[in-house]
């Protein structure tokens, strides 16, 4: 339904202005029919559209470049080989608790048993840290039908195609040069994982190989091994095609110190003219969604990068920049607040009067995030608002102490069907008998001889990650006997959470602790 | 004279007329984009996935890519019927039956089918005969019963009517193409294959009493698996490690659900009891348990294996004969999991390979449980192999762990319709020194790979492998098989498994519960 939401609205628009306060006028359509002072007149069709004073921030909903979401029902990986020189070394970890034991086999189990309830628990996860677009969708068996998110693997923006390519394997020289390099025509984006390990390790001949696609539209994940010559050579070959272009590289510090104990030179690629987009990563290695990972690279920018970046260039790293990485495939739709943009929204409380909008979206914990809107929909946030904001079939949840409304349910779409209690006793059930989950979950899939695109086809889905040793139980559709499934992963940083950061002992990760204090 | 001819007076349960059938489906025929899509998808699938292509091309000469071509140029003028056989006969000129164009609805899931099954065996001279050994109660007319000896097929007479079908079978050996020629008689999935182009066959036949007759039997078609009240293939879209001629799996749930025990007709078509079968055997003297595996088509290798071990635990210790006769194949893991309850050693697996184009580099990147095989397709540009390093896919010690094993001595029975993992299964039977292999045919089926669906590899490059209309599809022979220890890196494919031993059915053994072939079988523990 149309509404108007009425409060601070930061825009993120060109001008980065503020408007105080400001009204966003939402379109039955999902887009954004006007963003004005909230005292110029409505724009036609809005007179009778409910107003909504949000007293909070208006922001575009967090955009999230860098993610796994299959993996994300899991508890960070306290591995024990940590640092480790690339993401080659991990991957055959066998120390307890092993990689494939601790990350692989209870994701795969998960996501073959449970589908629909991993996928709604990884996106209520990331609605409650206001994010709205999210990458890192899992392979399957057929297109999933009932996202929240916009998922930007998936999007088909604007006109009905996927333009953005995504990999988080490395491909092979010869496929980069040949097949994705020419796709990258200024109208597509590949979102690709480079040079992940420390600097100097053999990883760094991955951005040798990805050299003909450094082109407009290439997003590069994590870059940890480039130095300043290559974040030079990264943004001349982008200009020398279109100058008003840039190259993105995502930053996902967290994760980055948690596994290498070092991360990217942002610095050092914002200087050359990259723009710098934030990502969560998986929670095995990462924060649990990209605000929490705003605060980790708040801190590092405060602690290790003398304050190279303002808080409007760090609230632009979950916002504008990735929107505008985006823009090459899709045009400007998400990440700012613009008349025609997608209504993609984050209302949070000012809770700190004192400081600026930037600032207190930094600070912002879960507790703060009041409302989150999807192609103009609510799917979470407290109950009046998600009830003003014509939120249906909601369900409460509690997150860190508060009471919020979520509204996982879609009766018309096919993987919308569980409710948040039952999405929750489809993942228990699982991790109470993996091993009978799993058969069913096999019995049903060897039971289906159809076309995948049939509604009543099983969905399965499978992770992007390697897989590590999976041994011989893969392959002959067996899962080990043994296998123990951790706990569901917490919704929000919580004390868990911050004893194994503790633990890590990693100092640069010690800091994001403060935040939530 | 002719003598006066005959028709059944009911038709088969559950089945409509062939004719009406293909009315349907000429009545709604696929757009012409459609018919672009599928072929090149084809061309994809061969040309970059197809493991066998290199051997194809120089065993049965034969360039199905140029075809594909040329068939792309022709489509227009093509009428439905033609456009699908035109497209199936290219996949048949590989001789593989792993690898098919799978027609779009409605043909998935049925069978054309004439309702009776027709054996062949021979005297010891050497003379053939074909015989009526199954027929559904509603054909059964004057004289025309199981028992009933066919002379001449559409006025052809017999022996040629099977030459002929076998010509145009995709069976990899001459033995195979033969029990597919006689098979596909009566039987005809129509998702691999078009329609039979007449309505009716007209038989001379005596009967049991030698009376000489003549009867008129109309094609009906049945479906073979439903789900939800809808057809759909008896074999899994999705699983990674299968070893399977879809189309046998396919004629297999007819004649179980037309042919079966009551009982045993409507179980679930991958329920371990509708694969498997065991009776312990009294013969000249002696105790023998009898495992017959129809299929290998389950979800769950330990499952299985632990059924499997279940059955054995009860067997005689005097021999165990284990029967693969029509299995079409299934589950790699499963058979090869099977095969380890039936060894006190360690069963060294089947290795696969996949080919070394770029596509398949692709896919071994993408995916990340054929990330072993990704190094050495790599390396194929420098080193120029045709296939990649070889892997086993699972390790069948680790799957049956725990389980008892049978170490009495055993003898496996096969025949030219023992396929894919059924052939896996006797290769691993005799190069792992079980026993004694005894053919009723000289080489099994030769199908030695395991199979995906375009629609799963389409998981993994969903850039390359688009939509395909209708519910179309196609499998495709992705790794190839070699075999183990003595035989190692021997393929599976068009060579098949040797009997060491071959027994030629006898008519005891078609009309009187393989009494023959059972003594033959039990003469070799001797």
């Amino acid at each position: 339904m149309a509404i108007v939401l009425q409060g601070t609205v930061v825009t993120f628009d060109s001008d980065h202005r503020i408007l105080d306060p400001g009204a966003v006028y939402v379109g039955d359509d999902g887009r954004l029919a006007a963003v004005r002072p909230a005292a110029q007149d409505a724009p036609a069709g809005f007179s009778a559209a409910p107003r909504i004073d949000t007293g909070a921030l208006i922001l575009p909903g967090l955009v999230d470049l860098h993610n796994h979401l299959t993996y994300n029902t899991l508890p960070l990986w306290e591995a024990a080989g940590v640092p480790y020189a690339h993401h080659d070394r991990w991957v055959d970890e066998d120390h307890p608790p092993g990689y494939s034991t601790s990350v692989t086999w209870p994701a795969k189990v998960l996501a073959q048993a449970a589908p629909e309830a991993l996928v709604k628990y990884v996106e209520v996860k990331a609605l409650i840290g206001g994010t709205t677009s999210i990458q890192g969708a899992p392979a399957s068996t057929r297109a999933v039908d009932g996202w929240l998110l916009r998922i930007i693997d998936n999007e088909k923006l604007p006109a009905g195609a996927d333009m953005v390519m995504t990999s988080a394997l490395q491909l092979d020289a010869e496929e980069l040069r040949e097949i994705r390099a020419p796709k990258l025509d200024g109208t597509r984006v590949l979102i690709y994982h480079v040079a992940e390990g420390k600097p100097g390790s053999i990883v760094h001949r991955e951005f040798d190989e990805l050299e003909p696609c450094l082109k407009p539209g290439l997003v590069g994940v994590h870059g940890t091994a480039l130095t300043a010559a290559d974040f030079t050579k990264w943004h001349d070959a982008v200009t020398a095609i279109n100058a008003a272009e840039k190259g993105t590289v995502v930053w996902s510090p967290f994760s980055n110190y948690w596994l290498y104990h070092d991360t990217t030179d942002v610095a050092e690629a914002d200087k050359k003219g990259l723009r710098i987009a934030l990502g969560s990563d998986w929670s095995p290695s990462g924060t649990k969604h990209v605000l929490g990972e705003l605060k980790v690279a708040d801190a590092v920018n405060r602690h290790e990068l003398d304050g190279h970046f303002s808080d409007r260039d760090l609230c632009d790293m979950v916002t504008a920049n990735p929107g505008d990485a985006l823009a090459t495939a899709w045009g400007p739709q998400v990440g700012r607040l613009q008349r025609g943009s997608a209504a993609d929204l984050l209302v949070l409380e000012r809770h700190n009067p004192a400081e600026g909008a930037y600032r207190n979206l930094i600070e912002a914990t879960e507790r703060h995030v009041r409302l989150v809107m999807v192609r103009g929909r609510p799917f979470y946030g407290a109950p009046a608002l998600m009830t003003a904001a014509g939120a249906t079939q909601t369900d409460t949840i509690t997150v860190a102490g508060l009471k919020r409304h979520v509204a996982v349910r879609r009766p018309d779409r096919a993987d919308a069907k569980l409710d948040w209690p039952g999405i929750k006793r489809a993942l228990e059930k699982v991790r109470k008998d993996p091993v009978a989950a799993w058969r069913a979950s096999q019995d049903a899939l060897a039971a289906w001889g159809g076309p995948l695109d049939e509604p009543e086809a099983p969905l399965a889905l499978f992770g992007d990650m390697p897989d590590g040793d999976v041994g011989a139980f893969a392959a002959a559709g067996e899962i080990p006997p043994d296998l123990v499934i951790p706990p569901l992963d917490a919704l929000t940083h919580e004390e868990a959470y911050f004893d194994a950061v503790a633990r890590s002992g990693v100092p640069e990760l010690q800091h994001l602790a403060e935040y939530y204090s | 004279m002719s003598p006066a001819t005959a028709q059944p007076a009911r038709v088969l349960p559950e089945s409509v007329g062939l004719d009406e059938f293909t009315a349907r489906a000429e009545a709604d025929p696929l757009p012409l984009a459609g018919r672009y899509q599928l072929v090149a998808a084809a061309r994809v699938l061969l040309e970059e996935l197809y493991v066998h292509l290199p051997l194809k091309r120089a065993m049965h000469a034969t360039d199905p890519v140029q075809r594909l071509r040329l068939l792309e140029r022709r489509l227009p003028p093509l009428g439905e019927l033609q456009f699908h056989a035109e497209l199936a006969d290219v996949f048949k000129g590989l001789h593989d039956l792993h690898t098919v164009y799978q027609l779009p609805d409605p043909y998935r899931g049925h069978v054309a089918a004439l309702g009776f099954l027709v054996e062949r065996y021979t005297d010891p001279d050497g003379t053939p005969h074909h015989i009526v050994s199954k027929i559904d109660p509603a054909l059964v007319h004057a004289g025309f019963d199981a028992g009933a000896e066919l002379e001449s097929w559409n006025g052809v007479p017999i022996e040629r009517a099977i030459e002929r079908n076998a010509a145009a079978q995709a069976g990899s050996n001459p033995d195979a193409r033969l029990a597919r020629g006689l098979e596909s008689l009566t039987l005809r999935p129509l998702r691999t294959g078009p329609p039979p182009d007449e309505h009716w066959v007209l038989l001379s036949y005596r009967t049991r009493a030698g009376r000489r007759r003549e009867t008129r039997v109309p094609w009906r078609v049945r479906a073979a698996d439903q789900y939800a009240g809808r057809a759909q293939d008896p074999v899994p879209t999705l699983a990674t490690s299968l070893a399977i001629d879809a189309g046998n799996e396919t004629t297999r749930q007819i004649k179980r659900s037309l042919f079966a025990p009551p009982g045993a007709r409507h179980s679930a078509a991958r329920a371990l009891r509708s694969v498997v079968a065991y009776r312990t055997l009294r013969l000249r003297g002696g105790a023998y348990g009898y495992l017959r595996v129809f299929s290998f088509n389950v979800s769950s290798a330990r499952l299985f294996a632990e059924q499997v071990a279940r059955i054995v635990a009860r067997a005689p210790a005097g021999g165990l004969i284990v029967d693969i006769r029509g299995n079409p194949g299934g589950h790699v893991p499963a058979a090869e999991s099977a095969l380890q309850v039936l060894s006190e050693n360690p069963v060294v697996p089947v290795s696969f390979s996949l080919s070394t184009t770029r596509t398949a580099l692709a896919l071994a990147r993408s995916n990340p449980g054929l990330r072993a095989w990704t190094s050495s397709i790599r390396a194929a540009v420098e080193t120029g192999e045709l296939y990649s390093q070889a892997f086993p896919l699972t390790d069948p010690v680790v799957i049956t762990a725990g389980l008892p094993r049978y170490v009495g001595p055993k003898v496996l029975i096969t025949d030219a319709l023992s396929y894919s993992a059924a052939d896996i299964f006797a290769a691993g039977f005799q190069d792992n020194g079980l026993g004694p292999v005894l053919g009723t045919a000289l080489r099994t089926g030769a199908g030695g790979a395991n199979v995906w669906t375009h629609e799963l590899l389409r998981v993994w490059l969903p850039e390359l492998l688009g939509d395909l209309p209708r519910g179309a599809g196609f499998r495709v022979a992705l790794r190839r098989a070699t075999r183990a220890r003595g035989n190692v890196d021997v393929p599976l494919e068009d060579l098949g498994v040797q009997a060491d031993e071959l027994h030629r059915l006898t008519k005891r053994d078609i009309t009187g519960s393989n009494h023959d072939l059972l003594a033959a079988a039990t003469a070799l523990f001797a």
